[in-house]
């Protein structure tokens, strides 16, 4: 920034009166602020990587009442800050909070409001990545603002993955973990958390959530819809927060709830399965795992007997027992008895996958190196020859028996 | 003033002697922070008035740079302080306060008594055989270019 820009800058920054600080983590501040009779307005800054004036430019253009107003966007010299409307009103938490579950057409209602400014931004190129009913601001009228887009970002086509791990847990879809790039779809996963907090007034991740679900006063197509909005597979969701309201619409309509405003108690309705029968596309990455575990245990059982290999094996029979069971969609049901959420038994089995490639080759090298096993007494030319032989044999294998049972899972309609 | 004088009314209780201090550990940036508000200053009239590049005043004022005690006195002269505050100023800094026994100090002091800006400050320590704030660059001396 030259010297003009600077200063220039510190009399914008300096015209807005700061009313009182809403908030401040690393990196991130939000403060309440007036500007002469102009009235209030929401002031962020961004520090460092946090930064992205592309993305504020873009909202700059962005009219959609479901979303605040950038009145304008300037850059001091350590940080981004971003001036935006005041939406005044009360949290969707401390709506629910206050008032406990809402009722289907009400959460229906504020589901339109929220839906709408999702896809505005998606629309933009923008994901907002941390939709929670603290983001959302139901005014004095009834309607649903998104709010605080301090973690937002513009869709890229070309990142394997987010760089930045964040988002709310319970609500952040889990590629917002690290495993692949967040897309609308991520924000759709978000959007349907939120509909399930405002029928049941249980945070997501809970232990009692998905028994509150069961029992809420809603029709089991909207149960059914939430479930697979917050699939882990993101092909198996609405693909976008417009999808998403469509479907939902459809749901509560055919189930002729659309017009009734006055909620029932909570045994009137019986309980819902979260997973009907029938569907087990809900375990899609339990049977990803276990296929690519399958070739790692072939070559175990071909390799010579050794405590090491007798105890590896051992490991991978157990784990190859308990990634099966996720076809019957067991770790959920274990998961819940001993409170881990369904993500965390996923983010889990991929860590000990990827452990597990990774020791696979080591232990193949390390055999080579100290000349044990099948290498005993092979001349130093021809151990890099039968290693890499080895490995590419145990691979193609691998490959070829995880691209059979795909084929297989896939007609019996499984994946 | 008896700075200190609280102490005597403590007796032996070292938490009595903490209630009563007057504590107040801000470091220079909280400190100029609640000194512009409480002046109605702007940063970017101290910035404009103290002479330094832009961006690096900018940082000083914000706490992310650690300046040496002539750029802290520019950002003083910025602010328009008198000697006391200066003084606070400079040790909320993590440097020396401006001392009556040092003849740069004082002619420095006499300067931000008046509400002289960096220049005419510059202007009088050249003129008494003293290093300017600057370096002499405002001064188009021997150190203009340096």
């Amino acid at each position: 920034m030259d010297e003009g820009e600077v200063l220039h800058a510190l009399v914008l920054d300096d015209a807005y009166k700061v009313e009182r600080v809403l908030s401040e983590r690393e990196g991130l501040r939000t403060e309440l602020v007036t500007l002469g009779g102009a009235g209030l307005f929401v002031r962020k800054y961004f520090a460092g990587g946090l930064a992205a004036p592309g993305l504020w430019g873009t909202l700059l253009g962005v009219d959609e009442p479901g979303l605040p107003r950038v009145e304008t966007v300037y850059r001091l010299p350590d940080r981004l800050a971003v001036v935006l409307e005041y939406v005044d009103g009360e949290s969707l938490e401390g709506l629910v909070t206050r008032e406990g579950p809402l009722s289907l057409p009400r959460a229906v209602r504020l589901m339109d409001g929220i839906c709408s400014a999702a896809q505005a931004l998606h629309e933009h190129g923008i994901i907002h990545r941390d939709i929670t009913p603290k983001n959302v601001i139901v005014d004095g009228g009834g309607c649903a603002h998104l709010i605080d887009l301090g973690i937002a970002r513009l869709r890229s086509d070309e990142a394997g993955r987010d760089t930045t791990l964040l988002g709310t847990w319970g609500f952040a879809a889990p590629e917002q973990f690290g495993f692949a790039q967040t897309d609308a779809r991520s924000d759709v996963y978000s959007l349907a958390s939120v509909l399930a907090y405002m029928l049941t007034a249980t945070w997501p991740g809970e232990r009692g959530f998905d028994p509150a679900l069961g029992l809420a006063a809603v029709p089991g197509e909207v149960v059914g819809l939430i479930g697979r909005a917050r699939s882990l597979e993101p092909s198996a969701r609405p693909q976008s927060a417009a999808e998403l309201m469509a479907e939902l619409r459809s749901c509560v309509e055919g189930s002729g709830t659309a017009g009734q405003d006055d909620r029932e108690g909570p045994a009137a309705v019986p309980a819902v399965e979260l997973r009907p029968k029938g569907d087990r596309s809900l375990a899609p990455h339990s049977l990803h795992v276990w296929m690519e575990l399958a070739p790692t245990v072939l070559a175990l059982l071909r390799a010579p007997r050794s405590v090491r290999k007798t105890v590896a094996l051992v490991f991978a029979v157990v784990l190859l027992v308990v990634f099966a069971a996720g076809l019957l969609g067991m770790p959920e049901q274990v998961g819940r008895q001993v409170g881990i959420a369904q993500e965390s038994l996923a983010a889990i089995s991929y860590l000990v996958l990827m452990a597990w490639w990774i020791l696979l080759p080591s232990y193949e090298l390390a055999c080579a190196v100290a000349g044990v096993g099948e290498y005993a007494g092979l001349d130093r030319g021809a151990l890099p020859r039968r290693l890499l032989l080895r490995v590419a044999e145990e691979l193609f294998a691998g490959f070829a028996i995880m691209l059979a049972l795909q084929i297989l899972a896939q007609a019996a309609g499984l994946v | 003033m008896d700075e200190w004088g609280f102490l005597r009314d403590c007796g032996s209780d070292v938490r009595r002697a903490l209630e009563s201090a007057p504590l107040d550990d801000r470091n220079f940036a909280g400190w100029a922070d609640d000194a512009l508000r409480e002046r109605s200053l702007s940063r970017g009239a101290v910035v404009g008035r103290s002479g330094l590049n832009h961006t690096y005043a900018y940082q000083i004022l914000s706490g992310s740079r650690s300046p040496t005690r002539d750029k802290l006195l520019q950002v003083c002269f910025g602010m328009g302080l008198g000697v006391e505050d200066a003084s606070d100023a400079l040790e909320r800094g993590g440097l020396s306060a401006l001392r009556p026994d040092r003849r740069r100090d004082v002619v420095i002091a006499f300067c931000l008594e008046r509400g002289m800006g960096v220049t005419c400050c510059d202007h009088l320590l050249w003129e008494q055989g003293e290093r300017p704030l600057t370096g002499g660059a405002a001064l188009g001396g021997p150190l203009a270019n340096s």
